[in-house]
């Protein structure tokens, strides 16, 4: 039996936060647990709060952008959210580690520590749930995939902050990390399932990319090669260029020349590249452009590949207010008949739509709780979304990922 | 079922819910493939467990059904031995069969109830002694409970290494195989003796015989039954659930324990109660199979159900077999396809498509009398809005005008927005012909009240032209082909007002659709040619070159100008092929042009302003360009305003045509908005200044003034110069000794000649035209 609560306090002092979740919690037991706040909050005390508290549950979660929501609304920056899963009949694992230089060998080596923690060793989880320092997503992804493949669902999101300075941490069963991951397994008694969406359209305009950039060389600069998150040329013109014009000059011609970050202008207003077809018609999988440099170059959240196309895509607000809604309606619904009542949920909102949408969060909330008939679920706001998509696992920007638990 | 029943109107704007609901589609459709074939799988394995003879082996018999189930390179079925480690009973290959397996903390696990796969096993205890058994750690293993009599056994599914592992698919079936294995195994033993009959058809016609039997026979259909993704019922003659399996008793909202033998009326209020054992009554009745679709109340929700039925005779008793599949989801994506199909997805409102069976209806309804009206709304500057603002603002701007002129209209009327800018307004009924304009005024005025989007205040104003049923027409096309061209008389005479259709509008209508008919048919019969008019060196009088213009030449020789037609074309969308057949004859007559005014004449052709912006005709121009061989002597003419207005011109098509050798040259120069200093951002090589300033230019000191800064303004920047429309010797001689222009063109040497014209007076070319006559 799988049964889900969550708990959450807003308090700028961490200590008394933890208090009032302490009293919310009187009684609570717990296998895993998810855990969002704020990124001005202590989170080595929140840790040591945690293993206090739940010994022995499986620890996953970490900073998001600005709050996060539940059942009970949105939750400000201020605050500290948990997820609680009591499943005495599952099996629930996490590890962590710093990505280091070799991310896809350090998710790798963490899948099978998490599963290694809850006796699982080898063992095909119903489902991974990852979190981690934005960056690496695709590397991580190809870690995890050499040993699962598409065979089961990964999903999660990449830790945000409240201005992306940077300031976002990861924390897993053995404590807080930067420019780290963590790794959940999940094992449920009951049953799951999932959605990974993005809220936009095409907008017409499209081109073949034609140069990519990718990790520095050391001091040699930029090296040019077949994938990357440098986008430097569509159809062999600079890429911010080429941006802008399809965008129809939603950057202005300072920042053109000059550079800067973007994210602000082009949330509504992201790219995309196939993600696959289903009778014909195709799916996209977006890419957050967050800044051009002084050579006109475009630098996204998320890698291209040469030779790959890239479609102008938009948004608009109440479609991205809708869309959370519909894709936790979408899990819930994935879950197979008969498999009891719906226990909880998890969300991954993508941050950039939680700044594009405004105000509007809070309706964001109320869909997704009224989708989900009032269950328990959490949403982080991240600053990159992994999900299945198309029967592949990959990661994507602007998008979001629902995970539904079935009783 | 059709999940759409007209065909769908293009465009669909957005794809967003047609993606949803496909992809929604193919999860339902792959979830009941997937449990369809888990059914059947299952069946055929339920199969083989019974057929197996009384004496085989107990573990032997569901190995065998495995294979009915599964695909796997190896197959063991462990059994516990009494040393408390596991024997392989029976194994594929067979010489697996009597291997023996340690049990840890993973098997156990197995045996107390979970399916578990694994991609590697090389950290399990039980796998310490596999290796020497030629069994790799690296398999992909499927590990399922079995459990016959008192004895605990596993099912272990090998893939090979490198092949594609078990997935959570597999899981599931082997979680349903793996109860059914146990179950039909305790069934068929369970009344066993050794004494009994030797197969399990015995068996049955001895259940059926015994109310035990009943009861298990009853027990094992419904372990099967309850696999199945659609709810089944039996209900004997009096109503009563005789089997109902779990997914009819989730309709219920009961265990299905709690409704057999139970009547489902007795859960309903009186009325429907009656109403339902009435239906069930006539269904028995029927002796008929019969589907139906059906709303019904299931925890506050209403969801729908595809039910069958079908009465059956069994002994002397009539039952009636019901099946019921929630289609709930698939009736809301139709619903949403079927509103994407007939709805603009902006704004919510009906498209095209939907108003013209929504005036179709009122046609109808009117065909005894009545009057209705067509109001066809068109924004005023909306692509300046856009240009101004942006997309998004233009697209929040349709939202707000659909709100407001709902918010002003009747309440009994109806609004669709039929494209871009234009909205569709049905006022029905119409009692007066008076009653119309005060309601078209209120519209009028609502529009040129300020919007407010995104913190801008944006004005706007709607025209508006309206037609009356029966006055004007008809038919859904003829009212609505008198709104809109009452709608341009708007535009054209006060944008922000209303016209109302009249017979003087009646006429010209006709007369327009008259002219599009013999346009499209000269464009079928390709009837145009291009009168060349010269470019002549106003210091040596050398023609240097040509510029095009197009002439529809009809059958009879009767020869109409541009002006006649190329507005009505532009609006059909038929300018890009005359624009073809005028490069058809420039590319045709270049060469006897070359040969009689030499190899480096340039001739000119005419672009428009859209076409200029439109970057996939430009791209089929250049390409057509690249293969005539004629790039080296073509000028593009373009106006001012084309070439300030689309970037897009400046920045992808303009350098493909320099790398070519075209040269691009700005027509009627000074009669736009652009300002001189815009001469600067625009890559030219030519500029030909409007004739309103060269017409007696001598005598007109202003004209003078601003000749002269463009000229030199075109100097400092290396463009060269044409004077149009030179008519006198006065104003040709003004220009040879007052200014450093190069090249003129205009009446006083020749008017625009077809080419064989030209080339036949090519002795006399600088004879000017006007003075022969």
């Amino acid at each position: 039996m799988t049964s889900m609560r969550t708990a959450a306090a807003s308090d700028d002092d961490t200590g008394r936060a933890l208090a009032a979740l302490d009293v919310q919690l009187e009684g609570a037991n717990a296998h895993c647990v998810f855990v969002f706040y704020g990124c001005r909050h202590d989170d080595a005390r929140i840790h040591a709060w945690l293993k206090t508290r739940f010994p022995g549950a499986a620890v996953i979660g970490g900073t998001s952008c600005n709050g996060f929501m539940t059942e009970t609304g949105v939750w400000d920056g201020a605050s500290i959210g948990l997820l609680l899963i009591d499943d005495a009949s599952g099996d629930y694992g996490a590890a962590a580690g710093v990505l280091g230089e070799h991310p896809a060998n350090t998710a790798e080596r963490l899948l099978r520590e998490a599963l290694s923690v809850c006796g699982c060793d080898g063992q095909l989880p119903e489902l991974i749930w990852i979190y981690q320092e934005p960056g690496s997503e695709e590397m991580t992804m190809e870690g995890l995939r050499r040993i699962v493949g598409d065979r089961c669902p990964i999903i999660g999101g990449s830790s945000a902050d409240d201005d992306v300075s940077g300031n976002w941490r990861q924390m897993g069963p053995g404590g807080v990390l930067r420019g780290g991951m963590v790794v959940g397994v999940l094992f449920p008694s009951g049953s799951s399932g999932y959605a990974f969406q993005g809220g936009y359209e095409p907008a017409g305009p499209s081109g073949i990319v034609t140069g990519v950039g990718f990790r520095p060389a050391g001091d040699s600069g930029i090296v040019t090669g077949s994938a990357g998150r440098e986008l430097m040329t569509i159809d062999g013109q600079p890429a911010a260029e080429v941006y802008r014009r399809w965008t129809g000059n939603i950057i202005d011609a300072d920042k053109l020349s000059e550079g800067g970050t973007i994210l602000a202008e082009t949330t509504m207003f992201p790219i995309a590249v196939d993600a696959g077809r289903v009778d014909g018609v195709t799916h996209y999988l977006l890419v957050h452009p967050e800044s051009i440099t002084r050579n006109g170059t475009l630098k996204t959240f998320c890698e291209l590949q040469e030779g790959s196309r890239v479609f102008a895509m938009k948004g608009d607000r109440q479609r991205l207010v809708d869309r959370a809604g519909r894709v936790a309606d979408q899990a819930r619904r994935a879950l197979p008949v008969g498999s009891g009542r719906l226990a909880g949920a998890l969300l991954v909102y993508c941050g950039g739509c939680k700044m594009a949408v405004g105000d509007d969060i809070g309706k964001v909330a109320a869909t997704v709780s009224q989708q989900l008939d009032g269950a328990p679920f959490i949403g982080c706001f991240t600053f990159g979304e992994q999900g299945h998509l198309i029967n592949r696992n990959v990661h994507g920007n602007l998008m979001i990922s629902a995970v539904a638990l079935g009783s | 079922m059709p999940f759409v029943t007209e065909p769908l109107p293009a465009p669909i704007e957005s794809a967003e819910a047609l993606r949803e609901a496909l992809v929604a589609l193919c999860r339902e459709h792959d979830a009941l493939r997937i449990a369809n074939d888990h059914a059947n799988q299952l069946l055929e394995a339920l199969e083989a467990l019974l057929n197996a003879g009384l004496d085989d082996d107990t573990f032997a018999s569901v190995f065998a059904a495995l294979h009915k189930v599964f695909t796997f390179t190896h197959a063991l079925a462990l059994a516990e031995t009494n040393s408390g480690d596991m024997e392989a009973v029976v194994a594929d290959p067979f010489w697996l069969a009597g291997s023996r397996w340690p049990v840890g903390a993973f098997f156990r696990k197995v045996m107390d109830g979970r399916v578990v796969t694994t991609f590697a096993n090389d950290g399990l205890q039980e796998w310490q002694n596999a290796g020497a058994l030629g069994l790799a750690p690296a398999q992909s293993a499927l590990y399922a409970p079995l459990r016959v009599r008192n004895r605990r056994g596993i099912l272990m599914l090998l893939r090979a290494p490198g092949e594609a592992g078990f997935d959570r698919t597999h899981v599931a079936l082997a979680r349903k195989f793996s109860v059914l294995a146990s179950h039909a195994l305790a069934a068929r033993y369970a009344t066993q003796s050794e004494e009994e009959s030797a197969s399990l058809r015995a068996l049955t016609e001895q259940l059926q015989r015994s109310e035990q039997g009943a009861k298990r026979n009853a027990d094992l259909l419904n372990e099967v039954v309850n696999l199945l993704p659609v709810g089944v019922t039996v209900q004997d003659e009096e109503g009563r659930f005789v089997l109902v399996n779990d997914a009819a008793a989730q309709f219920w909202q009961r265990p299905a324990s709690e409704l057999r033998g139970v009547a489902p009326y007795t859960l309903l209020p009186e009325d429907a109660a009656r109403r339902m054992r009435q239906c069930d009554l006539d269904r028995m009745r029927s002796g008929r199979i019969g589907s139906e679709e059906q709303g019904v109340q299931v925890g506050g929700e209403t969801v729908t159900l595809l039910s069958s039925y079908k009465p059956v005779r069994i002994f002397d008793e009539t039952l009636l077999l019901s099946t019921s599949l929630d289609i709930t989801e698939r009736k809301r994506f139709e619903e949403e396809m079927s509103h994407l199909a007939f709805h603009d997805p902006m704004t919510g409102l009906p498209n095209r498509a939907l108003m013209q069976e929504i005036v179709d209806t009122a046609l109808q309804s009117h065909q005894r009398g009545g009057m209705f009206a067509l109001a066809f709304i068109d924004l005023d500057n909306f692509k300046q809005v856009n240009d101004y603002y942006s997309h998004a603002i233009g697209d929040a701007l349709l939202m707000a005008v659909a709100a407001r002129i709902s918010e002003n209209m009747r309440s009994a009327d109806t609004l669709a927005r039929i494209s871009g800018d234009e909205f569709l307004l049905l006022i029905n009924p119409l009692d007066r012909q008076e009653d119309l304009p005060p309601l078209i005024d209120a519209i009028v005025e609502a529009m040129k009240q300020p919007f407010s989007i995104e913190g801008f205040e944006v004005l706007t104003s709607a025209s508006v032209g309206a037609s009356i049923y029966p006055l004007h027409g008809r038919t859904y096309e003829t009212l609505r082909r008198c709104a809109d061209s009452a709608m341009y008389r708007a535009k054209r005479d006060r944008k922000g007002g209303a016209t109302y259709f009249d017979v003087s509008m009646g006429a010209a209508l006709t007369a327009r659709m008259e002219l599009e008919q013999r346009l499209r048919n000269a464009i079928r019969d390709n009837l145009f040619r291009c009168a060349y008019q010269p470019k002549v060196d106003v210091r040596t009088g050398r023609i240097a070159g040509f510029e095009a213009l197009i002439r529809w030449v009809e059958p009879d020789g009767t020869v109409h100008m541009p002006g006649a037609f190329i507005e009505l074309a532009t609006e059909l969308g038929l300018l890009d092929e005359i624009t073809y057949f005028a490069f058809d004859d420039v590319c045709g007559n270049l060469g006897r042009l070359q040969q009689h005014f030499g190899a480096d004449i340039g001739v000119s052709i005419n672009v428009g302003a859209r076409q200029a912006g439109d970057v996939a005709f430009m791209e089929s121009f250049i390409a057509r360009v690249g293969e005539s061989g004629v790039a080296g002597n073509l000028i593009l003419e373009l106006t001012e305003d084309a070439l300030v207005a689309t970037q897009r011109f400046q920045m992808q098509v303009l350098p493909r045509l320099r790398e070519m050798g075209v040269r691009v040259s700005i027509d009627d120069f000074g009669s736009g908005y652009s300002s001189l200093s815009t001469l600067a951002d625009i890559t030219a090589d030519e500029v030909k200044v409007d004739r309103a300033f060269i017409t007696a230019i001598h005598q007109r000191p202003r004209s003078q003034g601003i000749l002269k800064a463009i000229e030199s303004l075109c100097r400092a920047l290396g463009i060269s110069t044409v004077a149009e429309g030179v008519e006198t010797a006065e104003e040709l001689e003004y220009l040879r000794n007052h200014t450093e222009i190069g090249l003129v063109q205009g009446y006083y040497f020749s008017r625009p000649e077809f080419a064989d014209v030209l080339c036949r007076r090519a002795g006399d070319e600088h004879e000017p035209v006007a003075r022969q006559q």
